[in-house]
């Protein structure tokens, strides 16, 4: 099943962790001092927030596929440069298994 | 089950179906001359765009809730991560009638909540919607170039 994706870029991410943890009643699976990571079922989204790396907002939406035959047809539609470049940008990735990580580039 | 909402404001609908049709390999389940919106189980969401918002980006994500115990639920959780809870109740908006209250996160981003109980054949009149969106500065459904006060009543009244 794909999954949306929304990485939130945020000032406090203390707060913003309280506020996405109660919101979808879910606690992060992974993430540090600068990111966090939550796998929601329901809805299904897969939410990041983290610090350090622009103003206050959303930085993109993605769509996550199970595998890269999926992501073929969807580069062939729509390559990877035509949907960074949209009013809202997408990024289209494979599903991974949630790692620690502190940062997303 | 609850489903995942965005709204996306666009400049151009027809070109941003286009996009949006090809990403989600779906067409919409709703073509209007202002808006458009795929209901999607996979993913599951309800992805909306329209040529309301002030300014082309996301207009506002949500959540979109099956039915009654389920709004309960998700009105409990907003009022728990705090922040000011705008009750809209009753509301007609993107052509659905729907119950609905906004909070804003931590990021000024406003989250919907709501139940769809019904269509709506106009974009709407959601009386109470800019209490609850123009007091966050937000855009949601102001039409662009016209000011909150002179804006359809769709969201803005």
């Amino acid at each position: 099943m794909k999954r949306l994706h929304m990485h939130v870029r945020v000032d406090d991410l203390e707060k913003a962790v309280r506020f996405y943890s109660d919101l979808f009643e879910a606690r992060p699976c992974c993430g540090g001092t600068t990111y966090a990571n939550w796998r929601v079922d329901d809805p299904p989204l897969n939410l990041a927030a983290s610090t350090g790396h622009g103003p206050a907002g959303v930085a993109h939406f993605g769509l996550e596929v199970d595998s890269p035959a999926d992501l073929q047809p969807v580069d062939r539609a729509l390559p990877s440069p035509i949907r960074s470049a949209a009013a809202v940008p997408w990024e289209v990735s494979v599903r991974r298994q949630p790692v620690r990580k502190e940062h997303t580039p | 089950m609850k489903r995942l909402h965005v709204h996306v404001a666009v400049e151009d609908l027809q070109r941003s179906i286009g996009f949006y049709s090809a990403l989600f390999a779906a067409q919409p389940v709703a073509i209007k001359s202002d808006y458009a919106k795929w209901m999607l189980d996979d993913p599951r969401v309800n992805f909306a765009i329209s040529t309301r918002g002030r300014q082309p980006g996301l207009d506002h994500p949500g959540i979109q809730v099956e039915n009654k115990d389920e709004l309960n639920e998700v009105y409990a959780r907003l009022h728990k991560a705090g922040g000011t809870v705008m009750a809209q109740g009753q509301t007609s908006c993107c052509y659905a009638k729907s119950e609905k209250s906004w909070l804003d996160d931590p990021a000024g981003i406003a989250w919907e909540t709501f139940l769809t109980t019904g269509a709506s054949t106009d974009y709407g009149d959601g009386t109470s919607e800019r209490d609850a969106r123009v007091a966050h500065a937000k855009a949601c459904c102001v039409p662009q170039a016209a000011p909150a006060a002179a804006a359809s009543p769709c969201c803005t009244t």
